[in-house]
């Protein structure tokens, strides 16, 4: 990075007098620009050193600038210049759009595309990046553009002294003309694995507190099957067994052994890592997954369990994401309903762009002010060590991740409804 | 085996029939409740000298539901049986006054040698 400040050895641009020093309005004219030059140093080290990759696209999808952070990403040198994105973006994310296309649709629509988020190579070197696509002022002018360490300085005010007629940078001017796109990248892949690794044990520790619950699952068919075993024998061991009625007994194993089979698959299920890609999958069916592990806590609790679900209504989504956020919010329904109550969910919008499922409570309620933060990180209304406060926040993030949204409505003493809305899979 | 009653109450109604079936065989009158509410309304009509109860259960666990007995049938001896054993609520368990307390799967002849002899000691003291 050139940190050195405008000299007196600045030159004078092309047509411009050489400022002397004897003409008083020159030597505005040389401090002026000498202020512009500070001006644009310190512009360049904010761009050089912003973590987000920065480039300018012209019309045609071309690279007409490029910042250090974003040559790096993509493993670009100067020559990259002039050449169309996909071309010299490798095999990375970048190279599967069609630049043009989405720079001609920007400049239609002149609206910004912010937001997208591409994902390419393999596991375990899959990069995830965020980009997103804005327009620039209209523009007409030619600009050199010369290298400073890893960055490369654009405009006539560059420490370097061209006026227009070096090899150097002449060779790289480059020409600004009509509409531009500015293109921001971050690279979140290392987000997304914190993100993922975060998700998997909250899902944990959720399974964590309905150990119970999974305790119950498994050692109630066990010792049924234990006791019926050993009754079956004992009745043999007789001088003339009536065996009449153990069939009755040899079901009653075989009907407990399904059981205990059930919830482990279940549990099994539910614990899956998730997969990093979006698939299609039903909306109903994911809550049902979710519910089949926590039969036994609402019976415990005394909570009915009302079920509005229609079926076939299809989401775009990592289906173990969403069954983890919803796991968290029927598990924080259910805290809130510790003397019992009624718990509904509901499949909603079924045939709109964002179909919805409804998770509510006829529980205490969330007070206007807490309700702002319930989904901040390591907010939690549970004493110390019920809960990492993590829970909402997570589910949040995962769902819009996925591009849907999660949201809140609560009443004092009425109850709170939890709506998570999901991409339609058309 | 000793002469005397004996209620299973346990939510798991499959449970609640092995351990029923298993003590019938000994000659031992046992009744099955699958509710709390339902081992109540038992206990009116009926005296215990063992109750084998379940500590998870909806709505009333078993350790309020062996003070509710004893408050008519002082005398009742208790095992509590649970899927979901705690040294908290063991130690509460047995602090409060039951016999014993049992995980599940609980091996069906310690449970049967359990209720032989604590029939036997109500047999002695009434």
């Amino acid at each position: 990075m050139e940190s050195r400040l405008p000299t007196s050895r600045l030159k004078p641009l092309p047509g411009m007098p050489r400022a002397t020093g004897e003409h008083p309005d020159l030597r505005d004219v040389g401090q002026a620009l000498g202020e512009l030059r500070l001006l644009q140093q310190l512009n360049q080290a904010i761009i050089a050193n912003l973590p987000s990759g920065i480039a300018v696209l012209d019309q045609d999808g071309r690279l007409l600038y490029f910042n250090g952070t974003f040559g790096r990403m993509w493993d670009l040198d100067l020559a990259a210049l002039g050449k169309h994105l996909a071309e010299v973006a490798g095999d990375g994310p970048l190279s599967r759009i069609n630049w043009r296309g989405e720079v001609a649709r920007l400049i239609e629509g002149g609206q910004a595309l912010p937001g997208n988020l591409l994902e390419a190579g393999e596991r375990p070197s899959r990069r995830v990046i965020r980009y997103g696509l804005f327009s620039l002022p209209p523009t007409d002018f030619d600009l050199p553009r010369r290298l400073v360490g890893d960055e490369f300085c654009l405009g006539f005010l560059s420490q370097h002294e061209c006026i227009g007629d070096c090899q150097e940078c002449c060779a790289h001017t480059a020409t600004w003309q009509g509409d531009h796109a500015l293109l921001l990248v971050e690279d979140i892949t290392d987000q997304r694995q914190l993100e993922a690794q975060l998700t998997q044990s909250e899902k944990l520790a959720a399974l964590g507190q309905l150990s119970a619950g999974v305790a119950h699952e498994i050692r109630n068919p066990l010792s049924a099957i234990y006791n019926a075993a050993f009754y079956i024998a004992d009745v043999l061991s007789d001088e003339e067994p009536d065996v009449g009625e153990l069939q009755e007994y040899v079901a009653l194993i075989q009907r407990n052994v399904d059981r205990a089979q059930r919830t482990v698959t279940n549990i099994l299920n539910f614990a899956r890592p998730s997969g990093p890609d979006r698939t299609t999958a039903d909306l109903s069916d994911l809550v049902e997954q979710t519910l089949a592990i926590l039969d036994k806590a609402l019976v415990d609790q005394g909570v009915a369990l009302e079920r509005h679900l229609r079926s076939g209504v299809m989401v775009r989504c990592r289906p173990e994401t969403v069954k983890q956020a919803l796991l968290n919010l029927i598990v924080n329904a259910l805290q809130a309903m510790p003397e019992g109550g009624t718990l509904i969910v509901a499949t909603a919008r079924e045939d709109g762009d964002f179909p919805s499922v409804l998770v509510t409570d006829t529980g205490s309620g969330i007070a206007a002010g807490d309700l702002s933060r319930i989904f901040n990180p390591f907010y939690s209304t549970k004493p110390a060590g019920q809960g990492t406060g993590l829970g909402l926040s997570i589910a949040r993030q995962a769902i819009e991740a996925d591009g849907g949204r999660l949201d809140v409505a609560s009443e004092l003493g009425r109850g709170t409804t939890f709506e998570m809305a999901l991409p339609a899979a058309h | 085996m000793a002469d005397g009653r004996v209620l299973v109450v346990d939510d798991e109604p499959d449970h609640g029939l092995t351990v029923r079936a298993i003590l019938a065989r000994d000659a031992v009158a046992v009744d099955f409740a699958a509710s709390p509410e339902d081992a109540l309304a038992q206990a009116c009509q009926q005296t215990y000298d063992v109750a084998i109860l379940d500590l998870r259960m909806p709505g009333r666990d078993g350790l309020s539901l062996m003070h509710a007995l004893r408050r008519g049938q002082p005398s009742l001896r208790v095992i509590i049986l649970t899927a979901y054993p705690s040294p908290t609520t063991c130690r509460t368990a047995l602090t409060e006054g039951a016999s014993a307390y049992l995980e599940k799967p609980c091996a069906p002849e310690a449970l049967r040698a359990m209720v032989a002899s604590l029939l036997a000691q109500s047999s002695k003291s009434p």
